[in-house]
Order: C-alpha cells, then sequence, then structure tokens
C-alpha cells in the first residue's frame, strides 16, 4: 500500500479555513492488507467524509515502507491515527470502527 | 524579588499544570494504547526501528487470501453494505489507474461508472444477488480518467462470521479484446453471409439466364425442326403442284398433240396446212407452259443475269398473271453479284411476299424496291392492300400465313439478315430485309 494524501480543500495553511471552520490534519498509520487496517482505513474516510468533508487532509502512511516516519511520530502500533491539527495532538488505535469515540476525540463539531 | 519569585512561582505552577495535564493525556493514550493491543485491536507493534506483525491465525489466512487476490491477474474488489470500498488489488490499481490507499473508503462509483450497453438491464445485478447471492454479467466500466473497458463481472455477496452480510466481492475481468474479436467475427460473418446472398443471387440470376437461354435454344430448335418439316412438306406441295400442273396442263397438251398427230392418218394430205397450223399452236403453247413451269422453279435469269433481272421479270411476270400493277426500283447495284445464297434467299423472299399478297392482300398496286449501298443489301416490299393484324398472325407452322412470314424469316436468318414486317388494316403490308455486307 503506497503512501497517500487527500486533500479537500486549496487551502496552504492547515491550521486556517477560511469558512471558520477548524482544519484537521491526520495521519493513519496502517500495516498492508490485513483486514483491520483496511477497516481502518475505510472507517476513517467514510467518517471524514461524513463529517469533515471539505476541511481534512488525510495521509496514509504503510509503516512498512515508511518506517522512518513511523518512529519520528513515536509509533508505537498500527492501525494509528494520529490528529496533528487542531492541537492538540492526539492518537487513536484499532479499526476506527467506534465512531462516536472519534468523533469526541477528534473534537469534532 | 519577592514579586518575580511570585511570578515565576505562578509560571511555573501553570506551566506544571500543562505539564500535568500533558502526561494525564499521554498516560490516557498509553492506556488506551496498552488496552488496543490487549484486546487484539492491532496488526502490528513498532519498537525502534522494527516492526513486529501480530497475526492470528485468522489474521494469517486472510493476509494468505490478501496475497493471492493481490496476485491474480483479474480485478477483485470488495465493497462493504455500505457500498465502500474495502479491497482494491493491483490488477484494479492498474486497470482504474488508482492507488488503492487512495479508493479504499471511497464509494465504490469513484473507481468507476457503469455503462449499459444496448439490450442490458442495470437493474438487473441487484436483483439478481438479492435473489440467487450473485450477478454474473457484462457490462462497460468508465474510469474516471475516461478509459472504458468491456468487463465481464462475477459480482458475490460477502457473510462474516456470523452469517450477516457484509458486502460485496467482485471479480471483472477486461474482455474488450474478446469483445472486439467477437465483433470483428460477427462483421466478418454477416460480410460472408452477404457475400453468400450476393452470389446467390448472382447464381440465381445466372441459372435464370441459363434457363431462358435453354428455353431460347429450344425454341430455336423447335423451329428449326418445324422449319425442316416444312421444307419437306413446302417441297412434296411443290411437287405435287408441278405433278398436278403438269398432269393438268402438259398431259392435256400433249393429249392434244397425240390425237392431233393420230388425226394425220386418216386426213386428206391436201388439208394438212389447217392441221398443222393447229398442231404448231398446240406445240407452242407447250413450250411456253414447259419454260413456266421451268422458270417457275428456277428462273435462268438468277443464275445468268443476277438478283436485280431476275426479281423484276418475276415481278413483271407476277404482275402481268395476276393482274396487278407494280413499280420495281433498283439502286446501287450496277454489275456486282452478292453471293448465290444470298441472290437465292433475295429472291424466294421476294416469291414468297408477293405469293402472299397475290394470295391474301387485295391489292391493286405493289412496290418493289432493292438497293444495294457500301453497308448492306435491302429489300423492300410494299402492297396497298387489306393488310393485316400482325398479333393475330400465329408464326406457328399450322398457321398457312404464318408458315409463309415464317419462311421468309427464316430465309433472312440463314443468310445472317434482318427480317420486319409492318402491316396495319387497311394500310396494307411492308416486308423489310437487310443484309449487312
Amino acid at each position: 500500500m503506497e503512501e497517500s494524501k487527500v486533500q479537500d480543500t486549496a487551502g496552504n495553511d492547515p491550521a486556517a479555513s477560511k469558512d471558520g471552520e477548524l482544519f484537521y490534519v491526520l495521519t493513519l498509520y496502517v500495516t498492508a492488507t490485513t483486514p483491520r487496517s483496511i477497516r481502518a482505513i475505510a472507517n476513517i474516510r467514510k467518517l471524514c467524509e461524513q463529517h469533515l468533508s471539505g476541511h481534512y487532509e488525510l495521509d496514509i502512511v504503510d509503516i512498512s515502507r515508511d518506517p522512518e516516519m513511523a518512529k519520528a511520530d513515536q509509533l508505537i502500533a498500527a492501525p494509528t491515527l494520529i490528529k496533528r491539527l487542531p492541537l492538540p495532538l492526539r492518537r487513536f488505535i484499532g479499526d476506527m470502527s467506534d465512531t462516536k469515540r472519534l468523533v469526541v476525540g477528534l473534537d469534532i463539531r | 524579588m519577592r514579586n518575580g519569585a511570585n511570578v515565576r512561582t505562578s509560571e511555573d505552577l501553570s506551566s506544571l499544570r500543562e505539564e500535568n495535564s500533558d502526561l494525564r493525556r499521554r498516560l490516557a493514550e498509553a492506556e488506551e494504547t496498552l488496552d488496543a493491543i490487549r484486546s487484539g485491536e492491532v496488526d502490528a507493534l513498532v519498537i525502534g526501528d522494527q516492526i513486529y506483525s501480530l497475526e492470528s491465525a485468522v489474521t494469517a489466512s486472510n493476509r494468505f487470501r490478501g496475497d493471492i487476490l493481490d496476485q491474480v491477474s483479474d480485478i477483485v474488489i470488495a465493497v462493504d453494505t455500505d457500498d465502500r470500498l474495502i479491497y482494491v488489488n493491483p490488477a484494479a490499481e492498474a486497470k482504474y489507474n488508482v492507488q488503492a490507499s487512495e479508493m479504499l473508503g471511497s464509494k465504490h462509483s469513484s473507481l468507476f461508472q457503469t455503462e449499459w450497453p444496448n439490450g442490458s438491464d442495470p437493474l438487473e445485478p441487484p436483483a439478481s444477488i438479492e435473489t440467487n447471492g450473485f450477478w454474473h454479467g457484462e457490462n462497460v466500466h468508465v474510469s474516471s480518467d475516461g478509459t472504458k473497458f468491456y468487463a465481464e463481472s462475477m459480482i458475490t455477496k460477502v457473510r462474516n462470521l456470523d452469517g450477516a452480510h457484509a458486502g460485496l466481492l467482485s471479480v471483472i475481468r477486461d474482455v474488450s479484446d474478446r469483445k472486439r474479436a467477437e465483433a470483428e467475427l460477427r462483421e466478418a460473418n454477416e460480410l460472408l453471409e452477404s457475400k453468400v446472398t450476393e452470389r446467390t443471387r448472382e447464381l440465381t440470376e445466372t441459372n435464370e439466364s441459363l434457363r431462358n437461354e435453354m428455353d431460347a435454344r429450344a425454341e430455336v430448335e423447335k423451329q428449326r425442326t418445324g422449319l425442316l418439316q416444312r421444307i419437306v412438306t413446302s417441297q412434296e406441295d411443290e411437287r405435287q403442284r408441278i405433278a398436278r400442273d403438269i398432269h393438268d396442263q402438259l398431259g392435256q397438251r400433249v393429249t392434244a398433240l397425240r390425237l392431233q398427230i393420230a388425226s394425220f392418218k386418216d386426213a386428206d394430205p391436201e388439208k394438212f396446212d389447217g392441221h398443222i397450223e393447229l398442231l404448231m399452236r398446240t406445240a407452242l403453247r407447250l413450250d411456253s407452259e414447259i419454260s413456266f413451269l421451268a422458270w417457275e422453279l428456277r428462273p435462268a435469269a438468277l443464275d445468268d443475269l443476277g438478283l436485280p433481272d431476275a426479281a423484276k421479270a418475276f415481278l413483271d411476270e407476277w404482275s402481268h398473271n395476276y393482274k396487278i400493277s407494280s413499280d420495281f426500283r433498283l439502286r446501287g447495284f450496277g454489275k456486282s453479284r452478292i453471293s448465290n445464297d444470298a441472290e437465292t434467299h433475295f429472291y424466294r423472299i421476294l416469291q414468297e411476299a408477293l405469293n402472299n399478297i397475290a394470295r391474301h392482300a387485295e391489292a391493286t398496286m405493289v412496290n418493289v424496291l432493292l438497293t444495294r449501298g457500301p453497308k448492306d443489301v435491302c429489300l423492300i416490299v410494299e402492297d396497298n392492300g387489306k393488310g393485316f393484324d400482325l398479333s393475330s398472325v400465329s408464326t406457328t407452322p399450322d398457321s398457312r400465313r404464318g408458315m409463309g412470314l415464317l419462311s421468309m424469316k427464316e430465309r433472312a436468318t440463314l443468310i445472317g439478315a434482318e427480317f420486319e414486317l409492318e402491316s396495319k388494316a387497311k394500310l396494307g403490308t411492308t416486308v423489310f430485309v437487310r443484309l449487312p455486307l
């Protein structure tokens, strides 16, 4: 699985948004081909589309292909979602199927 | 100093609170991580530079299946119950020109749109999946970059371990080459069919043409047989006529002559003059009738002087004999002759035409024109008689007039001449014969 980046807005400042909405910068670390990782990708993308449409940037990183980045982020396990912005930085582990916990944890309003 | 110390203490306190809060948050995260690891919600652990995969038997089995699906050349995609992509194999990535990681979690329709060829029903797949648990069929997939291909798909309903509906698994094969080959084959078949049809039509036409030709040949053969029969018949008729003429005319004359000669035995020699006078008149008449019969059979003029003089002599004699006025015009002959055959047939045609006029036309005037140009010889015989309806005259051998007309036509054909007949009731009849040279 290749590292990918999804950016739904044209804004260059990841922390700001023209219409006042908070802009989310997320990174999902996965391991390729495992069902849990696949589910995590599907779940987080679905959540982003439903709650953060136009206000998020999602990187999906395969830890086996980019271990340096995983090390820099002090990653412990996969799948892990890291919310970089808005601050504070937060981590979530698992297949991202607990949408309620994620919505609260990501402070999505 | 004291105030400064207080400020620092206050800042330190605030910092400590933030640090405390951060530590609590990190601790909570660490606990969550630990719980997640304990409850088996992770696939891998990262310790230092090493990645440790946590593969259960099920996970290993799934990985094995995933590896297989990754290697198959067919497109394999899976969607969950919300129609979101949960698996896209490398063949699908290559075919739709996407990255699986970009597509997973997206709606299935973001990978490709579907077109339905004429005659196929877009409602069939969901109905079949609902009823049978699968759908197998063909349609056209259109990637987001616009590229299209014919897809043969097998879409199967997927259930999880609990038996609940978990999504759909699609195995898709690009059958564009096969479709193209089928289309080419279809076109080739259509072309072949059209060629076969065309060839059949040509053969039918040829067959029809051959049948017509055979019919025409049969007709010609029938006419030829008829002609031969008529030649024989007319020869027989002619012999009978000559025999009758010889018996009725020459026979009587010869008998008279014999009786007159016999009367010499008892006659007074002094009265011989009167008998001799009578004898000479009878002999003269006999001579004249023999000459006429011979002339009718084959006029010496035709052999000696050629067609123009023979034709004129016959016309004059005929005109005198039947008391019908005639006019003879000759152009372009000079002293040249045409072939014996041609002269004979022209002469016989003239005879036949004049005999027809004498028998049927009730004419009072006949014009004959005989011309010779650089390219042809023409004979025209026209009368001012009662004429007739051409369609009412059969050219079959059982019609006497028809026989005469057919005879003229056949004589013309024999020497390669064209024969035409024009006639209208009360307006007379014209015979044209043209022999190209």
